[in-house]
C-alpha cells in the first residue's frame, strides 16, 4: 500500500532521516513507528503527506509515485494525517470543523451554487448527516454549535479524528493522537480507531504510549537519529537490544 | 438635505468596497492591501468606456469583469507567496497600477485625470436621489451576493483555509483555487464600487487611489469585524461618521486646514488601538458562533 524508499532529509546541517524504507501493507491494520524525540518520525510523516520534500528516495502509494504531488493530491489518492500539535479551526463550529472536510463538495462550486442550489442543498443535508453520526460517536453533540476553540485539548484531538472519518482515507498518518489526553478519551480514542479498522482505514501511528502501541499495533518501527533500526512485533521491540539503548533506556524493566 | 444624501452614498460605495475585502481578509486570511488598485481599475474601466459612449450599466458590469479577470491575473504568481510576503506584493501591485494610471496618459490623462464622467441617469433623472437608489440597489444586491457565498460550502472552505491553510490541504483543498476565486470576486466588486464612485463624483485621478485609501477600507473591516457580513456595514457607517463629524469639531481657524491630517491619524490610532485591544472588531465572529 506504502511504499517509502531510500528516504533522506537534512535541515541545514542536521541530518534528520538517513536512507529509511518502509513497506505498509493492508494486512496490517495499525503500524507504529516509535523513537526518541528528533528521530525524525514527524518529518517522515511531513515527508510522506507532502508538507515537506525529501532530499533523495521516493514515496509510493497504492503503486503510484507520489514525490511530484502536492498534499491536497496525496489527500485524492487516500491519504490522510492528523496533525502532532491539535489544529483547532477555533473560530470554525465544532460542526463545521467536520462538514467542512469532505472534497470535493458541490457547493464549493459558485457556478453550482447560484444555478443549482437543490443539488447543493441534498449533499449538504448528507454531509450534515455524516457529521451528526461522528459528533455522536465521539461524544460531542452537545458542542456541535460551539466554537472549536472551546473544546479541551482532548476532545480537540477526537475531533481531529472525526475530521479523520468525514473522508474515505485508505490510509492515516496519525502523529501522537493521545498526547496530553485522559485515560479515558484514550479510550474512546481507541473504540472510534478499532471502529475505522473493521471500515477497513489502515493506520501509521507514531506515539509515545507505549502499552497504547503494544495494545493497537501488530507491527512497530523504531527510528533512532533519522534511521530505522527495527521492524518486528511491539514484543519484540520491547526485547531488542538497539531499541532499548535507543529509546527504552537502559533499565527495560522500568519502562514496560 | 444634499449633504446628508452625499454621505449617505459615500457611505454604501464603502460599504460596497469594504464588503469585497472582507471577502479576501476576513473570510479567506488574504492581508490584501493593494485592494485599492481593483477599485481603480475599476473606476478607469467603467469611464473609459462610458466615455466611449456605452451606457453606465455596461460600464459596471465592464469594471466588474475586468477588475476581477486582473484579480485573477494577479493573483496566480502571487498567490505561491504566503502571509507577509503576499501583502507586500500586493501593496506594490496596488502603486504599480496607480503608476500605470499616472504614466500612461494617452488612455488616462495623466495626473491631470478624467473630467466629465457620465452621470447615472435612470429614467431621464439625474439627481443625488436617483445616486442613491443605484447605490442602495447595488450595494444590497452585492451584500445578498456575498451573503450567499459566505453561508455556503465555498464560504466555510475558506474559512478553513484562513484557519489552518496546512490542515485545508491535508484534506485535499486546491488552496490555491480557493484564493484565486477569491481574489478575483472580491476584486470585481470593489471594481464596481470603484466604478459607481466615478460615475458619481465625476472626476477622476491616479492620486484619488493611494494607499490611504486602503488603510482607510482596511480599518471598516477590521473595525465592524472580520469575517461577518455586518462587520464592514458597521465598520464603514462608523468610519464615515467620525470622519465626517471631525468637520463640525469647534477648531481654531488656523486648524481647519488640518482636518484631514487629524482625520488620518485618528483612524491610524483607532486601528493600532483596535489591533492591541478587539482585534475581533465590534461585531466579534466567535460571538457570532456562540449565539447560534
Amino acid at each position: 500500500m506504502l511504499n517509502v524508499t531510500s528516504i533522506s532529509k537534512k535541515f541545514g546541517g542536521n541530518q534528520v532521516l538517513t536512507d529509511v524504507s518502509i513497506k505498509l501493507d493492508r494486512a496490517t491494520p495499525i503500524t507504529g513507528l516509535i523513537g526518541p524525540n528528533g528521530s525524525g518520525k514527524s518529518t517522515l510523516f511531513q515527508i510522506i503527506m507532502g508538507f515537506c520534500s525529501q532530499d533523495s528516495g521516493r514515496v509510493e502509494f497504492s503503486g503510484r509515485r507520489l514525490d511530484s504531488l502536492p498534499p491536497e493530491k496525496r489527500c485524492h489518492a487516500g491519504l490522510s494525517l492528523t496533525f502532532q500539535d491539535s489544529r483547532m479551526l477555533s473560530f470554525m463550529t465544532v460542526e463545521d470543523n467536520l462538514t467542512a472536510i469532505p472534497t470535493p463538495q458541490y457547493g464549493e462550486s459558485l457556478v453550482r451554487t447560484f444555478l443549482f442550489p437543490r443539488m447543493v442543498r441534498r449533499q449538504e443535508q448528507e454531509i450534515r448527516d455524516k457529521a451528526s453520526d461522528i459528533l455522536k460517536l465521539l461524544s460531542l453533540s452537545d458542542q456541535a454549535r460551539q466554537p472549536a476553540g472551546s473544546l479541551s485539548y482532548g476532545q480537540r484531538k477526537l475531533l481531529e479524528i472525526g475530521r479523520v472519518m468525514m473522508t474515505d482515507p485508505q490510509l492515516v498518518l496519525l502523529d501522537e493522537p493521545t498526547a496530553g489526553i485522559n485515560p479515558t478519551l484514550i479510550q474512546s480514542l481507541v473504540n472510534v480507531l478499532e471502529t475505522l479498522v473493521d471500515k477497513g482505514i489502515r493506520f501509521f501511528l507514531v506515539e509515545h504510549n507505549m502499552p497504547l502501541v503494544s495494545q493497537l499495533c501488530d507491527r512497530v518501527l523504531v527510528l533512532d537519529a533519522g534511521e530505522l533500526i527495527f521492524d518486528g512485533t511491539a514484543a519484540d521491540a520491547r526485547s531488542d537490544e538497539k531499541v532499548v539503548r535507543a529509546y527504552l533506556g537502559s533499565d527495560v524493566h522500568a519502562v514496560s | 438635505m444634499e449633504y446628508f444624501l452625499h454621505i449617505s452614498i459615500i457611505c454604501l460605495i464603502y460599504i460596497l468596497f469594504s464588503s469585497s475585502l472582507n471577502l479576501e481578509l476576513g473570510c479567506a486570511g488574504l492581508y490584501n492591501f493593494g485592494h485599492v488598485g481593483f477599485f481603480a481599475i475599476g473606476a478607469y474601466s467603467s469611464t473609459l468606456i462610458t466615455l466611449s459612449d456605452y451606457p453606465v450599466w455596461c460600464g459596471f458590469l465592464s469594471s466588474m469583469l475586468i477588475a476581477g479577470a486582473v484579480g485573477a491575473l494577479f493573483s496566480w504568481p502571487v498567490l505561491r507567496l504566503t502571509g507577509d510576503y503576499f501583502g507586500v506584493a500586493s501593496l506594490a501591485f496596488a502603486e504599480m497600477v496607480r503608476l500605470l494610471l499616472l504614466n500612461e496618459r494617452w488612455l488616462t490623462r495623466g495626473p491631470m485625470g478624467i473630467p466629465g464622467i457620465p452621470q447615472i441617469e435612470v429614467m431621464g433623472r439625474i439627481d443625488n436621489y436617483t445616486n442613491l437608489v443605484v447605490a442602495l440597489l447595488l450595494t444590497t444586491v452585492s451584500l445578498f451576493i456575498l451573503k450567499k457565498i459566505l453561508s455556503s460550502p465555498f464560504g466555510r472552505t475558506l474559512k478553513l483555509i484562513r484557519e489552518d491553510e496546512h490542515v485545508a490541504r491535508a484534506f485535499g483543498k486546491n488552496v490555491v483555487s480557493f484564493k484565486i476565486r477569491t481574489i478575483a470576486i472580491g476584486s470585481a466588486f470593489a471594481g464596481l464600487a470603484g466604478a459607481f464612485w466615478a460615475h458619481y463624483i465625476g472626476y477622476i485621478s491616479p492620486n484619488d487611489f493611494t494607499l490611504q485609501l486602503t488603510v482607510l477600507v482596511l480599518l471598516c473591516v477590521v473595525l465592524g469585524g472580520r469575517g461577518t457580513l455586518l462587520g464592514p456595514v458597521v465598520g464603514s457607517i462608523i468610519v464615515i461618521a467620525v470622519g465626517e463629524g471631525l468637520r463640525f469639531l469647534p477648531l481654531p481657524a488656523s486648524m481647519t486646514a488640518s482636518v484631514a491630517h487629524i482625520q488620518s491619524m485618528l483612524f491610524g490610532l483607532v486601528l493600532v488601538l483596535l489591533m492591541l485591544r478587539r482585534p475581533q472588531g465590534i461585531i466579534a465572529e466567535s460571538h457570532l458562533l456562540q449565539e447560534t
